[in-house]
């Protein structure tokens, strides 16, 4: 569904992208995660064809995104919390203004959403909170039942009702598309994600699906019989390793029970007990930024 | 689409639309007061020319405006992610600027000319010309500016950045082609290269920004624009009068035409500034018709001194004052005054290359000094008077389109005195009826005093009063060019002599 190979934009002197490359599936709910900067804007709106890559190539609905046509674009849902809508028209106007740009445009499906996100069709778009804008936003990106939705941080600076009452609009369609989501609020989309990429300083670390990376990472804590000690030579798997009295505390982001219990068999001393935790999708965010400043 | 999308600019900006058209149409209220009815008082002609900058910032603005509501640069704009035709977008701009921005003022330039009583078909065949003009100068420019730009401040200060490096380079340059061109007839030719310049860099903005979006390429084609659109101010004065004579309604009336060196040969110096003398050179012309007169759009001279020195003396241009063929006239041009001595000393061999303009006369027209008259076919009407203080009739006109060259004379009724002559020409060769600058509608403001001036065939010379204008007329001559052609005179043996 996406595709991109091998992507590179700089503004100025800062690299924004170095040589990203990622894949999404069709059908997948596919979360872009990263730090602020690690280029996930960037990155979708190349997909787009608002941002022009310096250098590599994006695929999106099997076309180069820089020839991404109107064509293309009635099958792309797009929803970014920098979307500037004509603030002079009212909600109303502007999905009368939208409609006849989309040839499958639901009506029903657009009263249902209206109903359900509780938008006042009769305000400006300029009198809107930014809660009730992004539910707008999202409400001109579903009625047409997308192929594809792009979310741009959607939920960012969403109070935690308004993110329900959008995340509760979304789910019901999530399943008919392909949804490429950025988000921080990692809880909220860990929920959907099918498949998780991970982004930093304009690279990608890995992209792999949720049932693999949560299978992948868990918090391990190992209690020993004696004081711990930070162990000079770790695998490079373990991440955050600490130790606090008697337990080794470490993150395993390659996690099997065999090679587990083999490393920490070669530990000295006795161990009186492992216990290995599966963790969600915002404590391996963590994780890995952390390790990636350490 | 193209209707669709027109329809919510309007939702958007209806309110500005009707506000420029209003500003325009207060503009036209004003200048047709002050031209018709107030003609004593110049506040409202004041009043008109600060309407007039208004409504054309205005118009700049909206343009702007209405462009920047579906903004090329910039990332945030929605409409780049909905399936809207590239095409679409920029015709529906194009036709909402041409419909309610120009439309409006093409309605009230007829509107204006039709109050004050002119003709239908020339008013509408001057507003035409104008919205033409105005779409090709100023609009479609106003358009790619605003595609170069994510907002109305953005625009702001770019256009107040491109207005100043452009005003820089041109007051650097103030005796370039255009700069003389301006006041001379032949200027249009200059703006008009500038003009198709431009326009063919909008053209290049236009589809780079709309089918690529490539702002930074066409920003550095913009800046190419105002540095090309400069360019051309260089193009040599005789390659562009060369184009004005392929522009002659009759090149073959000026054949018999020639110039020659006037009586005594020699020349005096009148007046003079800190390091230029004026240099007097008596010139006639033979050849010229009955009635008809010769216009120098630019006199370009050198003086070759016997050791083969060339000194190229400054141009004369624009000096549209009428020569008699029977008549004796003088060339006042600039000379170095260092060249006084030399001149004085030894004859020296002057060369001159006149560009002239043969022009015959057209309509004529009487009119009465105290009461309104029709001018030229319903092109014109103008309003005449005694001024307040009794000492000139006060000519003011509403015309379609350009003002054509004229000479106007004061009769009295009584005894068939008049007054000088007055011959006023805006030096307008172009083929158009109206441009951005003359307007729809121009304004003609002629007055003709008859208190201290001469007063033609009146052998007592008696100054005329209020009393002697009693059943006076007005009488009005249009001329029109017919021939634009170039001659060199050599005078070989060139010395200062006798004043002519």
């Amino acid at each position: 569904m996406i595709r991109a190979e091998n992507v590179w934009k700089k503004f100025g002197r800062h690299q924004a992208l170095r040589g990203l490359s990622l894949s999404v599936p069709e059908g997948s709910a596919y979360a872009l995660i990263g730090a602020n900067g690690a280029g996930k804007t960037t990155t979708i709106r190349i997909l787009m064809n608002i941002l022009e890559a310096d250098r590599g190539t994006a695929t999106v609905l099997g076309v180069d995104s820089r020839r991404l046509s109107p064509c293309e674009l009635a099958q792309i849902g797009y929803v970014s919390e920098n979307q500037e809508m004509p603030v002079s028209l009212t909600v109303g106007d502007y999905l009368d203004y939208l409609r006849p740009f989309y040839t499958g445009w639901d009506r029903a499906l657009e009263a249902s959403i209206v109903r359900h996100l509780a938008l006042p069709l009769e305000r400006r778009i300029g009198h809107l909170s930014h809660g009730m804008r992004m539910k707008m936003a999202l409400a001109c990106a579903l009625p047409f039942r997308p192929r594809l939705l792009i979310l741009d941080e959607p939920l960012s600076g969403l109070d935690p009702l308004v993110r329900d009452e959008f995340m509760e609009s979304l789910l019901p369609q999530a399943d008919e598309m392909t949804v490429l989501i950025s988000s921080h609020e990692l809880s909220e989309i860990e929920g959907m994600a099918t498949h998780v990429a991970y982004l930093d300083e304009g690279k990608l670390l890995f992209e792999e699906s949720m049932s693999d990376l949560s299978a992948r990472f868990r918090q391990v804590h190992v209690t020993l019989d004696r004081e711990a000690a930070t162990p000079s030579h770790v695998p490079a798997e373990w991440l955050n390793v600490r130790a606090a009295g008697n337990v080794l505390m470490f993150v395993d982001s390659g996690f099997s029970e065999e090679r587990l219990g083999a490393a920490i068999g070669s530990m000295n001393g006795a161990v009186r007990n492992v216990d290995a935790q599966p963790m969600g999708l915002r404590s391996i965010f963590t994780t890995l930024a952390r390790s990636r400043k350490g | 689409m193209i209707w669709h999308i027109f329809k919510k600019d309007w939702k958007l900006t209806w309110w500005m639309v009707l506000g420029a058209a209003l500003l325009y149409a207060m503009r036209v209220v004003a200048l047709s007061r002050a031209a018709f009815v107030n003609a004593r008082t110049s506040a409202e002609p004041n009043v008109g020319y600060v309407l007039t900058t208004l409504s054309m910032v205005a118009t700049a603005l909206l343009v702007v405006i209405i462009v920047q509501k579906d903004a090329i640069a910039g990332l945030r704009q929605d409409w780049l992610v909905r399936p809207i035709e590239r095409t679409d977008l920029l015709l529906s701009k194009l036709a909402f600027v041409v419909l309610l921005v120009q439309g409006p003022i093409f309605v009230l330039d007829i509107a204006e000319g039709l109050a004050g009583g002119l003709g239908i078909v020339h008013v509408v065949a001057a507003a035409a010309s104008r919205s033409v003009w105005t779409l090709a100068t100023m609009v479609l420019p106003l358009i790619a500016f605003a595609a170069l730009t994510r907002n109305l401040m953005e625009a702001i200060g770019a256009g107040f950045a491109v207005g100043l490096a452009f005003g820089l380079l041109q007051s650097a340059t103030v005796n370039t082609s255009a700069a003389i061109a301006e006041r001379s007839g032949i200027g249009w030719i200059l703006s008009s290269m500038q003009s198709v310049c431009v326009l063919l860099f909008v053209l290049a903005i236009l589809g780079l920004q709309y089918y690529r979006r490539k702002v930074i390429a066409s920003r550095w084609i913009c800046g190419a624009a105002v540095v090309a659109a400069f360019a051309i101010q260089f193009v040599p004065w005789q390659q562009v009068f060369a184009i004005q004579e392929r522009f002659s309604s009759n090149p073959g009336a000026a054949s018999a035409i020639q110039v020659h060196s006037g009586s005594g040969g020699g020349a005096d110096l009148n007046g003079t500034s800190d390091n230029q003398v004026f240099l007097m050179v008596p010139v006639m012309f033979s050849g010229v018709g009955l009635g008809e007169r010769v216009v120098e759009d630019r006199v370009s001279a050198r003086i070759i001194e016997p050791s083969g020195e060339v000194t190229r003396l400054t141009d004369a241009w624009g000096s549209v004052y009428p020569v008699s063929s029977s008549a004796q006239t003088v060339e006042r041009l600039y000379m170095p005054k260092e060249l006084v001595g030399p001149l004085k000393r030894h004859p020296v061999r002057m060369e001159m290359d006149l560009s002239l303009t043969l022009m015959k006369p057209g309509s004529e027209k009487t009119m009465p000094a105290d009461g309104t008259a029709e001018l030229g076919d319903g092109r014109g009407r103008c309003a005449l008077r005694t001024n307040f203080e009794a000492s000139q009739v006060e000519v003011r006109c509403r015309v379609a389109g350009k003002v054509p060259c004229a000479l106007w004379q004061l009769h009295e009724a009584t005894g068939k005195t008049g007054h000088s002559p007055r011959f006023d020409c805006n030096g307008d060769y172009s083929p158009w009826k109206a441009s951005v600058e003359s307007g729809a509608i121009s304004a003609v403001n002629m007055n003709l005093p008859f208190r201290f001036g001469p007063r033609i065939g009146d052998p007592e010379m008696e100054p005329a009063d209020e009393a002697d204008m009693k059943g006076a007329q007005v009488f009005v001559q249009t001329w029109e060019p017919v021939a634009h052609f170039t001659r060199q005179l050599v005078i070989p043996d060139f010395r200062l002599g006798k004043r002519p």
